[in-house]
C-alpha cells in the first residue's frame, strides 16, 4: 500500500502539471498540500473508494524523505488525540504506535499509510471548502494556502 | 492387463438354506475346479443361496429393506444373527466378502478382507469394481431371467455388458477428465468464449489504433510547435524592430524588459525557498512543533521504546534463571510472558527511535522563530510577485503608448505575436496532456501516451488468457469428438462382431430350429419375432455370453442356475461343449433331470476336472441317504448334509428315493 492521492485532487491541481514536469514542485506536495489541512482539523474522509485514488508513492519521496519521519510523529500524535488517548496511558499510546508504525520506511504500517491516506482525503476537502476556485498558478496558491494554514490553527 | 477373479468357496451359517460350507477347489489348493455340479433338490434354498452369491458379491443388500432382510432367516431356529462368507481369488491373491444379518435390528453388514487387511463394508478392489454391482454380477450368476432380460427391448443389459466388458466406458471416462481440466481452466478466466475473446480483440485494436492516432498527434504538435516557435520568434523581431522605429521608447521597453526578467528570475527562487520551507511541517503549523515535542517528552517519560524490547522478556520467560540470578519458575516465567507484550517488538522500537530522533532534530521550542522564518519567507514571494507585476504593467503601458502614437504597423505586428503566442501556448498544452504521468485508473479515451500504453499491455494480457481459454475449448471439443467418434466405432465394431459371433454360436445351438440375432442395440434382437421358446432365449443368452466373454480381458467365473433344464437334449450337449473354453470357472446349480446330455458332455469335455456336490436338508426322512457313506466324503452341520463326489451325486434322486 502507498500513499495515495484523489483523483479529483489531482484534477483540482491540475493547473500545477507543468509545474511538476518543471520540477518546481513533486507530486508529493500535492499530497502534502492535502496532509497539513486534516492533520490540523483532524479531519478524515474514509468514504473514498480505492478506485477513486491514485497511488503515488510507496516511500517518502526525494525532498520529504527526512521530513517523512516528523509526517509519522504527527500522524500517531493526531490518531491519539482523535481517539482522546491521555499521552500518559502506556499501554493504550503502544497499542496505537504499534498499529500504525514498522520498522522498515516509510515507518507506517499498512494501517498507518491507510490513516494518512485518510487524513489527506479529509485535508482535500477542507482546501475545497475554503478555496473557492481552482489554483491557477503555484505562486498564488503558495500564498493563499499558507494564508489559510495560519487561519485554520 | 488381464483379470482373473475366481471364487474359491462360500459358507453359510443360520439362514434359510441349510447351513453349509463349499469349498469349489480340490483340497489344500486355491485353484478352483474347472467344473462345478451343485445338486440341491427343490425346497433346500437354491435359489436362496444364488440371492445370497449375488447379494455379497455386489454390495446390493445395503439396500435392502427389512422385509427383504427378514426373508433370509432362519424359520426353524429363529437365529438372531446370520451370515454368508464368499472367498474369491483376484488375480491369486485372496479375497473376502462377508454379509452378516442381524435379523433382531432387521440390519445387514459387509466385511471386506483383501491384501491382508479388514475393513468394514463392501470395498471392492478397484480393478474389480465395475464388475462387482447388481447388473453386472447377474451376467456371471446366470438364471433363465437373465436370459429373457437380455431380449427385453425395454432393458439395456446387452448393451451394459458389452460396454462394461470392453470398457467402453473408458471414453466417456477420458471425455470427463478433458471436460473437468477445461472448467478448471476456465473458472479462473473471466471470458471462456468466443464472443468475449472478439470484444477483448476489438478493445486491444481500438486501443492501439488510439495511441496510433496520439503518437501521430504528438508529432503533428511538435512540429506545429517547432514552427509557432519560429513563427513567434520571427513575430517577436519583427514587432520589436517596428517598435524601435521610436528610439526612445524602444530603449526604454528594451531596459524594462530586462528588469521584467530579473524579476520573474526573482519571483522562481522565492517560489522554490517558500515550497522548500513549507515541507517542513513544524515550520508551516507552528502548534505541530510543539505538538511533536510534547510527544516525544511524553515517549520518553513512557520510556517507549525502552532499552529492553519485547523479544528480551520472551527470551528471558524461557530461561531457567533471571538476570537477577533466581530461578525462574513457572508462575515468574508465564508473568514475564505476559508483561512481555507491554513492550515493543525490536522492529518497532527502531521506528520509533528515529521519529524521536527527527522531532529533537527538527523541532525547537522556540517557535515564533520558526514560523517567523516561513512568514518573511512568503512576504519576500509576495513582494516579489509584485515587483514583476509591475515591471508587466511598464511593458504594457509602454507598449500602449506607441500604438497610441498611430501607427498601424506595430499594432498588426503585436496582433499577430499575441495570437502566435495563444497558439502556442494551447500547443503545448495539448502537448503536456499527452505526454503527462500515467494515473493509476485511466480511462480508454485517454490522451496520455503513457496511459494508453499501460491500457494496452492489460487489454493484451486479457486477449492472451481469453486465447488460451477458447484455444484450449477448442482443443477439447475436438478430442471430445474424437473420443464420441472412436466410442461410435468401437461400438459399431463390437456390435457386428457380437451379432456375428452370436449367430455362428446359435447356428450350431439350435440346428433344428435356427433363430437369428438380427441387432443388438440396448438388448437382443431377434429376426421377425419379439422372443423365442424358453430353449431358444437361454440358447441365445448362452450364445451372446459365450461371444463377448470369449474375448474379454476379463476372466470370470461363470454360474448358472439349472443350467440346461429348458434345452433339448443336443442344445445341451452343443451348451456343455463350449462353456469350459469360455470360462476358467464353471459351476451350475443342478437337478438330477439335467445330468443326461449335460453334465455327461461336460464331464467329458474338461477331461473329468469336475467337483460333484449333494446339498439337502438333514431331516428324518435323508437319513438313509447319506448314513452309510464314506465319513470322508459327508460333511453334517446342524440342518443340512454335504455329500462329495460322482458317485453319490450321479445316484441321488431324492424324489425318488424318499
Amino acid at each position: 500500500m502507498g500513499f495515495e492521492l484523489r483523483q479529483d485532487a489531482k484534477r483540482w491541481f491540475k493547473a500545477f502539471d507543468r509545474d511538476i514536469k518543471q520540477k518546481t514542485i513533486i507530486l508529493f506536495d500535492l499530497y502534502y498540500f492535502c496532509l497539513i489541512p486534516g492533520f490540523i482539523t483532524k479531519r478524515r474522509n474514509i468514504d473514498i473508494s480505492s478506485n477513486e485514488v491514485d497511488e503515488l508513492f510507496r516511500d517518502f519521496p526525494g525532498a520529504f524523505r527526512s521530513r517523512g519521519e516528523l509526517l509519522v510523529g504527527l500522524l500517531i500524535n493526531t490518531e491519539l488525540s482523535r481517539m482522546g488517548i491521555d499521552l500518559e496511558e502506556r499501554t493504550s499510546v503502544y497499542s496505537t504506535i504499534s498499529e500504525l508504525v514498522v520498522t522498515s520506511p516509510p515507518y507506517l504500517s499498512n494501517e498507518g499509510i491507510k490513516r494518512m491516506n485518510e487524513y489527506a482525503h479529509g485535508g482535500f476537502d477542507v482546501l475545497c471548502e475554503n478555496i473557492d476556485e481552482r489554483p491557477k498558478s503555484i505562486e498564488t496558491f503558495v500564498r493563499k494556502y499558507h494564508r489559510l494554514i495560519q487561519s485554520l490553527q | 492387463m488381464t483379470v482373473k477373479l475366481n471364487i474359491l468357496g462360500w459358507s453359510a451359517s443360520n439362514l434359510r438354506c441349510p447351513d453349509h460350507e463349499i469349498s469349489l477347489c480340490p483340497l489344500n489348493t486355491q485353484i478352483p475346479y474347472k467344473a462345478t455340479f451343485i445338486q440341491m433338490p427343490n425346497g433346500t434354498g437354491k435359489t436362496t443361496t444364488l440371492q445370497l452369491l449375488r447379494a455379497t458379491l455386489s454390495g446390493s443388500a445395503q439396500k435392502w429393506t427389512s422385509e427383504q432382510i427378514a426373508e433370509f432367516r432362519n424359520n426353524i431356529s429363529l437365529a438372531e444373527s446370520g451370515s454368508f462368507v464368499v472367498k474369491l481369488s483376484l488375480n491369486d491373491k485372496l479375497l473376502t466378502f462377508e454379509l452378516k444379518f442381524d435379523f433382531q435390528r432387521e440390519k445387514i453388514e459387509y466385511r471386506t478382507t483383501y491384501n491382508s487387511g479388514i475393513q468394514n463394508g463392501f470395498f471392492p478392489p478397484s480393478i474389480i469394481k465395475k464388475f462387482l454391482n447388481i447388473e453386472f454380477v447377474s451376467l456371471f450368476i446366470f438364471d433363465g431371467e437373465l436370459a429373457r432380460n437380455l431380449l427385453d427391448d425395454k432393458q439395456t443389459r446387452a448393451r451394459d455388458a458389452i460396454d462394461a466388458l470392453f470398457q467402453l466406458s473408458l471414453f466417456d471416462g477420458v471425455s470427463s477428465q478433458f471436460q473437468i481440466n477445461w472448467e478448471n481452466h476456465s473458472a479462473t478466466t473471466t471470458s471462456t468464449t468466443e464472443q468475449g475473446l472478439n470484444r477483448r480483440r476489438n478493445r486491444l485494436e481500438s486501443l492501439k489504433q488510439r495511441r496510433k492516432e496520439i503518437k501521430a498527434k504528438q508529432q503533428e504538435l511538435n512540429l506545429h510547435r517547432s514552427r509557432l516557435k519560429t513563427n513567434l520568434q520571427q513575430a517577436e523581431e519583427e514587432y520589436k524592430a517596428a517598435f524601435n522605429k521610436d528610439k526612445n521608447l524602444g530603449a526604454k521597453l528594451e531596459s524594462t524588459k530586462k528588469e521584467l526578467d530579473k524579476a520573474v528570475r526573482a519571483v522562481n527562487l522565492e517560489l522554490q525557498q517558500s515550497i522548500e520551507e513549507m515541507r517542513n511541517p513544524q515550520k508551516l503549523v507552528s502548534n505541530f512543533g510543539l505538538e511533536l515535542l510534547k510527544l516525544k517528552d511524553n515517549l520518553d517519560s513512557l520510556k517507549l521504546p525502552t532499552s529492553t524490547s519485547q523479544q528480551f522478556f520472551q527470551e528471558l520467560a524461557c530461561a531457567s534463571e533471571c538476570i537477577c540470578g533466581r530461578p525462574m519458575d513457572k508462575e515468574s516465567s508465564n508473568k514475564v510472558r505476559e508483561r512481555a507484550s507491554q513492550y515493543l517488538a525490536e522492529d518497532e522500537v527502531a521506528a520509533l527511535n528515529i521519529i524521536k530522533s527527527n522531532i529533537a532534530k527538527y523541532c525547537h521550542e522556540n517557535i515564533e522563530d520558526i514560523t517567523l522564518q516561513l512568514q518573511e519567507q512568503i512576504e519576500r514571494l509576495g513582494k516579489s510577485i509584485r515587483l514583476r507585476d509591475t515591471k508587466s504593467t511598464e511593458i504594457s503601458a509602454i507598449e500602449k503608448q506607441r500604438i497610441e502614437q498611430g501607427d498601424s504597423e506595430i499594432e498588426e505586428k503585436q496582433q499577430r505575436k499575441e495570437k502566435l503566442e495563444s497558439k502556442l501556448k494551447a500547443c503545448e498544452e495539448q502537448i503536456r496532456e499527452i505526454e503527462r504521468v500515467a494515473l493509476s485508473n485511466p480511462k480508454d479515451d485517454t490522451k496520455c501516451l503513457k496511459e494508453l500504453d499501460s491500457l494496452i499491455k492489460q487489454a493484451e494480457a486479457d486477449v492472451a488468457e481469453a486465447s488460451n481459454t477458447i484455444n484450449l475449448l477448442k482443443k477439447t471439443k475436438t478430442i471430445q469428438a474424437i473420443l464420441t467418434q472412436a466410442h461410435k466405432q468401437a461400438r459399431e465394431k463390437l456390435r457386428r462382431y457380437m451379432i456375428d459371433g452370436t449367430n455362428q454360436r446359435i447356428s450350431q445351438l439350435l440346428t433344428r430350429n435356427p433363430v437369428v440375432l438380427d441387432d443388438i442395440q440396448n438388448s437382443l434382437r431377434l429376426r421377425n419375432r419379439k422372443r423365442g421358446s424358453e430353449g431358444q432365449t437361454l440358447s441365445v443368452a448362452y450364445a451372446f455370453l459365450a461371444t463377448i466373454f470369449d474375448q474379454s480381458a476379463y476372466k470370470l467365473p461363470f454360474i448358472v442356475d439349472s443350467p440346461a433344464i429348458s434345452l433339448d437334449l443336443n442344445v445341451r450337449r452343443e451348451v456343455a461343449g463350449f462353456i469350459p473354453d469360455l470360462f476358467d470357472q464353471f459351476f451350475a446349480f443342478t437337478i438330477s433331470s439335467e445330468r443326461n446330455g449335460f453334465i455327461d458332455t461336460l464331464h467329458k469335455t474338461v477331461d473329468g476336472e469336475v467337483n460333484y456336490i449333494t446339498l439337502f436338508s438333514k431331516v428324518t426322512q435323508t437319513k438313509h441317504l447319506w448314513q452309510n457313506q464314506d465319513d470322508s466324503l459327508v460333511t453334517e452341520t446342524s440342518n443340512g448334509i454335504l455329500v462329495k463326489g460322482k458317485e453319490f451325486f450321479e445316484q441321488f434322486d431324492l424324489e425318488q428315493e424318499i
